[in-house]
């Protein structure tokens, strides 16, 4: 049965791959490697031989010993121990970041991301952990394929261009997507390269249907989106830079709330506490009142524990916690409430969470950017090349997940029970001050053209951004800071449960 | 939480028995289907909608897809008799979550003969031999077995680190009991970690409950509770 072909099954095994945070990203695995202590790459390397043995070097592992890949290409050994190295290191790497919002990886994550990988195998079937490896490396073999046209064999099979570091697992994918009929090696001027062949490309679309529909790259760019914030050190002094009147905005959306003191308030995605702290909400609530303000991501929490520490507020707590699964009870708070998080959220699944945990009557509120006018000359000049891969794609511009208008949320929120909505829209300047902070803040931050970029091969996505901050210094000395400022349309909305 | 559906037949048997069944796992209300009127704001209070007809007619495939268009709830079809695989693609184009079949025919259809009927109605062989000392019930049909690392039930396994069972070990033992972030440092790290550290475990820790994550419950002022079931 070739199950590689069945869009319906690939898509439910990533998912549930996506559910156990088994989250690797191929193009990462040479680098994620060199951040390893050598004692814990050993570990890995003897866990793998044990998996192996226990799966493939076992009598019951003729149907994956027997299984054809796209009913063609034979399972080697060599495949299947890349399937599961790859998924302890890359298992490993999303742990990591999920505890600690750094790659530090001691022996305790090891061991998670070690029973991560072994209980997927044992809950789902060893060979529905490999055939989800195939899908995923392949595709991002493709992509790479697909984006520079052809790539020479040696550069192929090192992988420099789209996956650095996985040399021994490359010769082994080209075989496979030769023998697949998915590739062809062409003689240019004495060179072997390698293209995708019309079947390529169907499998390309094929692939790209499965990784999206199981929401697995979903998934995926969510955890970078966190763990991208947890790389910048000095955040706050980013968007102090570039939303100068952040404060105040956050100031005039707690009135617009209407907290009283006294009121229990559940905050969602704190961050490191602006609006917890700076724009008064634990001020707000007075010393009857409490906060509970939560974030899903670690570094964040280790910025707003260093605050509450420092301003000793007594009427605060912070939480790991993620708006889709709000760990605590029904109905226990006056108000929830977020600003700027509600678009990196699973949308319905963090509404219905925001309203089970407050109170009946209580408020429910949300804050967030809207979209902004893409057409200002200095932002397409600056950013010509993010609107090429877009067109590249068939779309006229970037794509956004910002809403369009404030209806948008105050429609939704209705739509899910909630009464007395109210709305309001503001802006607020954005100010584009240096390219690195702008970049910093685009790119790694929130991750506004992260839609367009994700399927980039590793260099290329480098090498433009390098071009994007390079192309940011020739605007700045040509545009004024008044012309490179952009008034950010922002949305109020809140109901009552 | 109780879970709410919203069931909407004509069928006077199933409008009588469906609700009886699961009176105390779900709140079930009945709307009659004929004349139903849809309302988003009626039908966003419910978990489930649930739409049980002997065989569906086009008003009913309009009225599904009218409800899985809206995104709230999740739409069911409950058949009183097997579907058709036509029936089956039909409804999986729509978006229905799932077909299912009227429980008590279910029931009838499970024991055709009498001895089969008194080995339904026969207390369930416990999942997980319960008599294993080392296996705890936590509530919520997940198990901890405490010497071979795992929570879960007996074919959704997931391991735990020795720190993840040590964490689950104390809130255990301390059943009912607020636990502080500074009692689980101390108790499982030694008092050498950073408190964000132990709630990003602890996050982690529901997530491998599965099923049971909403066994260990935050505190708004701080803390921690293992309540059981």
């Amino acid at each position: 049965m070739d199950r590689l072909n069945d869009v319906d099954y690939m898509t439910d095994m990533l998912h549930r791959l996506g559910e156990a945070g088994l989250l690797i990203d191929p193009r990462f695995q040479g680098i994620q490697e060199k951040l390893f202590d050598s004692n814990v790459l050993e570990w890995f390397e003897r866990e793998t031989v044990k998996m192996l043995d226990s799966y493939w070097h076992t009598q019951d592992a003729d149907d994956l010993k027997s299984d054809l890949l796209f009913g063609v290409v034979p399972i080697t050994e060599q495949l299947v121990l890349n399937c599961i190295h790859n998924f302890f290191l890359g298992t490993a790497v999303f742990v990591s970041h999920d505890l600690k919002g750094r790659v530090d990886v001691d022996s305790e994550i090891a061991e998670m991301a070690l029973n991560d990988v072994k209980s997927f195998a044992q809950n789902n079937g060893f060979m529905n952990l490999f055939l989800c490896f195939c899908v995923i490396t392949g595709f991002e073999s493709h992509q790479a394929l697909a984006h520079y046209g052809r790539l020479t064999e040696k550069a192929f099979v090192s992988g420099e261009k789209h996956r650095p570091g996985s040399s021994d697992t490359l010769e082994t994918e080209l075989f496979v997507g030769l023998s697949a009929g998915f590739y062809e090696k062409v003689e240019v001027d004495g060179e072997t390269y390698i293209q995708l062949t019309d079947a390529g490309w169907k499998r390309r679309q094929k692939a790209l249907r499965m990784l999206t529909e199981s929401k697995y790259l979903q998934y995926r760019m969510q955890v970078i989106y966190i763990s991208q914030f947890d790389q910048i050190d000095d955040w706050e002094a980013i968007l102090d830079k570039i939303f100068p009147e952040a404060v105040p905005l956050r100031s005039d959306y707690l009135h617009f709330l209407e907290v009283r003191p006294g009121m229990e308030v559940l905050e969602l995605g704190c961050g490191s506490g602006t609006f917890t702290f700076d724009s008064g909400l634990a001020d707000a609530v007075g010393k009857e009142g409490w906060v509970t303000a939560t974030d899903p991501s670690a570094g964040m929490l280790y910025r707003a524990q260093q605050k509450l520490d420092k301003l000793g507020y007594e009427n605060v707590s912070i939480e790991a916690a993620a708006a889709e699964e709000i760990p605590y009870g029904n109905q226990e708070f006056d108000c929830t409430v977020g600003v700027s998080f509600f678009h990196f959220s699973d949308k319905p699944r963090a509404l219905k969470e925001m309203i089970r945990v407050t109170r009946p009557g209580g408020i429910v509120g949300l804050q967030g950017p809207l979209q902004f006018n893409l057409d200002r000359p200095f932002f397409r000049e600056w950013f010509e090349e993010i609107f090429l891969l877009a067109r590249k794609r068939g779309a006229d511009r970037p794509q956004s997940y910002l809403p369009q208008e404030t209806g948008e949320i105050s429609g939704f929120v209705r739509k899910h029970g909630l009464k007395n909505v109210e709305e309001q829209t503001v802006t607020m300047p954005w100010v584009f001050a240096d390219p690195e902070n702008v970049l910093q803040f685009m790119v790694y931050g929130v991750g506004l053209f992260q839609q367009e970029m994700i399927f980039l091969p590793l260099a290329a996505r480098e090498e433009l951004i390098e071009r994007l901050i390079e192309k940011g210094k020739d605007i700045c000395a040509r545009y004024s800071l008044a012309e490179r400022t952009i008034e950010l349309p922002t949305y109020f909305v809140k109901g009552t449960v | 939480m109780v879970t709410r559906i919203a069931l909407c037949t004509d069928d006077p048997q199933m409008a009588e028995n469906v609700p009886r069944l699961f009176d105390e796992l779900a709140e079930i209300r009945v709307y009659p289907r004929k004349n139903f009127v849809f309302d988003s704001e009626v039908l966003s209070q419910y978990d489930y909608f649930v739409l049980g007809v002997s065989s569906p007619g086009e008003a009913d495939w309009r009225l599904c897809r009218v409800i899985v268009n809206e995104g709230l709830p999740q739409v069911y079809l409950m058949l009183g008799h097997s579907p058709s695989l036509y029936l089956r693609k039909r409804a999986e184009q729509i978006g229905i979550k799932e077909v299912l079949l009227d429980p008590l025919l279910k029931l009838r259809n499970m024991a055709e003969k009498e001895a089969e009927l008194l080995s339904i109605l026969k207390p369930a062989e416990a999942d997980s031999p319960t008599d294993d000392p080392d296996l705890k019930y936590l509530g919520c049909n997940v198990y901890f077995h405490t010497k071979e690392y795992w929570a879960g039930s007996s074919d959704q396994k997931n391991q735990l680190s020795e720190r993840e069972t040590k964490l689950l070990k104390l809130f255990l033992a301390n059943k009912g009991k607020i636990v502080s972030t500074d009692v689980i440092a101390k108790a499982v790290w030694g008092g050498h970690i950073e408190k964000n550290s132990v709630r990003k475990s602890i996050k982690r820790l529901r997530e491998k409950l599965g099923d049971g994550k909403e066994l260990i419950k935050g505190r708004k002022q701080g803390g921690y509770i293992y309540r059981g079931e």
